[in-house]
């Protein structure tokens, strides 16, 4: 019986044999498959921002339901009635026009999962801390959104409507940045989920599909006045001071 | 050995039943009726009667600007739709309204500037609300709107073999100029009425 046991090796030793009858150059093609192996729960397959198409302001891109064009970066002390959290803060505001080219309504909301935080601007989380450039993109701090042409909250948009709408997050008051990476990330339409629990929905995959980088226009600049605010008329919000 | 075989054979029996049976539902087409909703159509001014709640769409608007609590300014144009719920026997939510245009593009309401995207009503007396929907200039012409108290939900789930009133609004292209850049269209919340039917003293 002992001699029985010893004839089977198992799986492992099974392993061991074929690693060890392997050459020099299948030992190391073999090493790095099981690297990228071990590697794929930590992201290894993850999209990356250079795989992105490029972006540019003022060129429309499709991102799920939404045709997104960036317009431009501003960074500016206030917003209309809008302020920073910490008075010692600013405001980073991404300047884009939206415009819903599906045949069925789009949710507003997500336009938070498709504009990621600028990179490399100085944005902070809403508890003052900086939000380093590395981090995922769907940890980044979601953006505060306004219909620019009455300062109000967007909910829901139609299809075949555009909104020019002002994104807003905070940022670092002595952050001087003269340009930022904007990013687009991807959605996936669901047609039908798993067992059929939630159908029909647009889903964030927190991939960049686009990037580009963009000039921060500094507070007190020409087209901070009032434009990035984009407050004409509606309640009461007046564009910005600086 | 024979009851092994016969253990297995019960195993692989209820994979394949399961694959047969699924294949079997999704091959098989089904009734409309199975899970459509029931739709009862109307007009403005008309009360749709849904078996749960009596419907009256009393009016319909279009403005550039609306308000309510606060201005709002379309991005297309608001189409405004003023109606009266009356519940047939007892209170519930009222939560479907979209509007579905010549292209079969639907659009939901918007709860912008004191619009209601959904209600209750009770019996014996109406509840006026007022939905707003802001769509694009070319989705006016032939537009009808969908109202009914399930939501429509994923693929209209929540309107599965329920009463839905489709109410043609009437609009064309001629609506834009009454939308104009005038003062903003006066919305106001739901609230109650003393009688939902047309022509009756209280009318909403």
């Amino acid at each position: 019986m002992k001699h029985a046991r010893n004839a089977a090796p198992g799986l492992s030793g099974v392993a061991r044999n074929l690693f060890a009858s392997l050459g020099t150059t299948g030992k190391v093609v073999t090493g790095a498959v099981a690297a990228v192996l071990a590697a794929t729960p930590f992201g290894a397959w993850n999209a990356v921002a250079d795989d992105a198409v490029p972006l540019s302001a003022g060129t429309p891109v499709e991102v799920g339901p939404y045709e997104v064009l960036i317009e431009k970066v501003v960074s500016t002390r206030t917003l209309g009635d809008v302020r920073p959290l910490d008075p010692a803060d600013k405001l980073l505001v991404v300047v884009a026009e939206v415009t819903n080219t599906s045949d069925l309504p789009a949710h507003a909301y997500q336009l938070a999962d498709i504009v990621p935080a600028p990179v490399g601007a100085g944005v902070v989380d809403r508890e003052g801390r900086p939000v380093a450039d590395d981090v995922a993109t769907g940890d980044r701090p979601l953006p505060d959104r306004y219909n620019i042409a009455d300062a109000g909250d967007l909910d829901v948009v139609n299809p075949g409507v555009t909104y020019r709408v002002a994104l807003v997050w905070n940022q670092d008051g002595d952050a001087a940045p003269a340009t930022a990476r904007v990013d687009l990330a991807g959605l996936d339409w669901i047609d039908e989920g798993f067992a059929g629990l939630d159908d029909e929905y647009w889903l964030p995959t927190d991939e960049i599909t686009h990037s580009g980088r963009f000039d921060v226009e500094p507070p007190g600049s020409a087209g901070d006045d009032g434009e990035a605010g984009g407050a004409d008329g509606g309640s009461g919000s007046t564009g910005t001071d600086a | 050995m024979s009851g092994r075989r016969s253990r297995w054979r019960t195993i692989l029996f209820v994979p394949v039943a399961i694959g047969a049976a699924t294949w079997f539902v999704t091959q098989v087409p089904q009734d409309a009726g199975v899970d459509q909703p029931f739709e009862v159509e109307g007009a403005v001014g008309e009360t749709v009667r849904l078996g749960y709640a009596d419907l009256t769409v009393t009016d319909v608007r279009v403005a550039q600007r609306i308000d309510g609590e606060g201005v709002a300014q379309a991005g297309g144009v608001f189409v405004v739709v003023d109606a009266v719920w009356e519940a047939a026997a007892r209170t519930l939510s009222i939560g479907g309204a979209e509007l579905v245009d010549a292209e079969e593009r639907t659009h939901a309401a918007t709860d912008r500037s004191g619009c209601a995207t959904a209600t209750s009503a009770a019996p014996a007396y109406g509840q006026r609300i007022t939905y707003c929907f802001d769509v694009a200039p070319d989705a006016l012409e032939g537009a009808h709107v969908r109202l009914g108290r399930g939501g429509e939900g994923e693929s209209g789930a929540f309107q599965r073999r329920d009463a839905v009133a489709v109410v043609d609004l009437g609009l064309d292209e001629a609506a834009l100029d009454e939308a104009g850049a005038g003062e903003a269209l006066r919305v106001e919340g739901p609230a109650p009425v003393v009688d939902a039917r047309p022509g009756t003293e209280g009318d909403a």
